[in-house]
């Protein structure tokens, strides 16, 4: 997996103005973690977009190769955003609003369900 | 659709890096894997499906039935655009087994 | 599990289209959308204007503010249940339609329904085309201007029709470099470890963190392929679809197709064909029926109408 994960996040990729939709309205801030990171997002956007705005483009491990996969289609319909969201596997970051305290993992292969989780 | 192998590639690239020439992104399936089914006589979307598992995953072949249509048209030359669909089934989207639960065995589908 | 007249899913312009009309003439409807707001195509293909109304009532202006005001005009109506975060997964036996939301699921029992799921974008595989930083071209759009997200700062775009040359103007408006082009997918391939750092297109390499799949859209009529409906590929409306009519009747009884899904059109052609469709579906008068014939039969190109005209003669059935 990508070292970046672990350095400071890359707020960078954030659109905050745009010719055509102009300036991006504030939002709520939530907490969320992922791979033990602690990171923000925008109250109500899908984790795989926060995840960008933080510099992350890695959501998965495939069961086979073991390659890196992350956003593809966007919309819901390939199998590439997959994580592990609050333990439940197979979660499409792409489509998938976050929450404050929300808790998101790399997926390797087709995962695994923790003991003692919901 | 002759391609190089890794060996063959410019060395501006990651000599250690892998060919990931895949035509189902879902299931893992590559080229070479696709080529070899039709080559067995797999000749249908649906017989290419239920050899090698490419279109039978989350995306439901949307994302590779085009590019097997075109490789058993390149290898059979009936032409792609004459071969029918693969079957499609629920559900359209990854949807969990929880949700499904919920639903009244009497009256749901 | 919900009885209702007319189930719409998709709430694009085409399903708009068909809620609106359906719910005019006070059929009971239901609209399922699997987004957060309804608008389908129009909020993540910003550069879109809305020239040609196609017999709805409503102001022509960018793609945006119309879908706004789509959504004042939908609340308005009693008859009218609009579903948004909700995935229609299922088309099963009598029509009913499984719904699902990811915390419950339900069914629908419409006497008829109107698929206005719109297009998936095309994809050609390449070598490298997983790796992240490859992504298809509406990922790209709705990551931009839904979620206000850079998915990358040097892209490279792979196609040469319409959908590139707008997702290339998308990407210089929001401030980042297209590097190369390829009209090819047989002549690039992608590289990097664990994400996109380099694309190869013929001798030339690029150094690129992102690259986008702009080959077009095609139909998506997944649900109506559930429902064994005939189907054919028809190169003139974007790839796979389903047999119909002018009016989006399929050859399963109470399933009608409108607007993308049913082959891949203007806005005007998507948005008239949605309209003709909930009238028809909704079992309006013959003189509101005539009158949306009469618009789309003005709005649609002589390529589209020759193509849905053949399509009863030609092509697969399932």
């Amino acid at each position: 997996m990508s070292d970046s994960r672990h350095s400071e996040p890359d707020q960078s990729r954030r659109i905050h103005e745009h010719p055509l939709l102009g300036e991006l309205e504030t939002a709520d801030m939530v907490n969320i973690t992922v791979d033990g990171q602690q990171l923000q997002a925008r109250s109500g956007e899908p984790i795989a977009a926060a995840l960008m705005a933080n510099g992350i483009d890695i959501c998965r491990a495939m069961p086979e190769s073991g390659e890196s996969r992350g956003v593809f289609c966007g919309v819901g319909r390939c199998s590439d955003c997959l994580m592990t969201v609050d333990a439940v596997l197979n979660v499409r970051t792409c489509v998938t609003p976050v929450y404050d305290g929300m808790r998101i993992e790399t997926q390797h292969g087709l995962g695994t369900w923790l003991d003692g989780q919901p | 659709m002759e391609r190089d192998t890794a060996d063959e590639r410019t060395d501006t690239m990651d000599a250690t890096e892998r060919v990931r020439d895949y035509i189902c992104r879902c299931e893992e399936i590559s080229r070479a894997d696709v080529a070899e089914a039709i080559r067995e006589g797999n000749v249908t979307l649906n017989d290419v499906k239920r050899r090698t598992r490419a279109g039978m995953g989350v995306c439901q072949g949307i994302f590779c039935l085009r590019a097997v249509g075109l490789m058993i048209e390149a290898q059979t030359g009936t032409p792609a655009n004459s071969l029918e669909p693969m079957t499609a089934r629920p559900p359209a989207r990854l949807v969990t087994l929880g949700s499904l639960a919920a639903l009244n065995p009497e009256t749901g589908p | 599990m919900r009885q209702v007249d007319v189930a719409v899913v998709g709430g694009g312009p085409a399903g708009i289209a068909a809620a609106i009309a359906s719910a005019e003439i006070g059929a009971s409807t239901i609209l399922i959308d699997e987004h957060a707001n309804i608008g389908g195509q129009l909020r993540w293909r910003i550069g879109l204007t809305l020239k040609d109304t196609g017999g709805l009532d409503v102001e022509p202006g960018p793609g945006l503010v119309v879908a706004d005001a789509l959504a004042g005009r939908l609340s308005q109506f009693d008859n009218l249940t609009i579903l948004t975060g909700t995935v229609a997964w299922g088309l099963f036996d009598d029509n009913v339609i499984g719904i699902s939301n990811d915390s419950e699921a339900d069914e629908i029992k419409p006497d008829s329904v109107i698929l206005a799921t719109g297009s998936t974008d095309i994809a050609l595989p390449f070598p490298g085309w997983t790796l992240p930083g490859v992504m298809t071209a509406r990922a790209a759009q709705t990551f931009m201007h839904v979620h206000r997200v850079l998915p990358g700062r040097t892209w490279v775009i792979l196609g040469d029709g319409e959908e590139a040359d707008e997702l290339q103007g998308d990407l210089e408006r929001a401030g980042v470099d297209v590097i190369a082009r390829s009209a090819n997918p047989d002549d690039i391939r992608a590289s990097g470890t664990n994400r996109l750092t380099h694309v190869e297109i013929g001798a030339d390499v690029y150094e690129a963190d992102a690259l986008a799949i702009a080959l077009g859209r095609q139909p998506d009529a997944e649900l109506a392929l559930h429902a064994q409906a005939k189907s054919a590929f028809v190169s003139d409306l974007g790839g796979f679809t389903v047999h119909r009519d002018e009016s989006g009747r399929t050859s399963e009884p109470g399933v009608f197709i409108a607007g993308d899904a049913a082959g891949i059109g203007s806005l005007g052609e998507v948005i008239a064909e949605g309209r003709l469709a909930g009238l028809s579906a909704a079992g309006a008068s013959a003189t509101s029926l005539d009158a949306a014939r009469k618009t789309l039969e003005e709005i649609s190109s002589d390529r589209r109408k020759n193509a849905i005209a053949n399509l009863w003669t030609i092509g697969t059935g399932v």
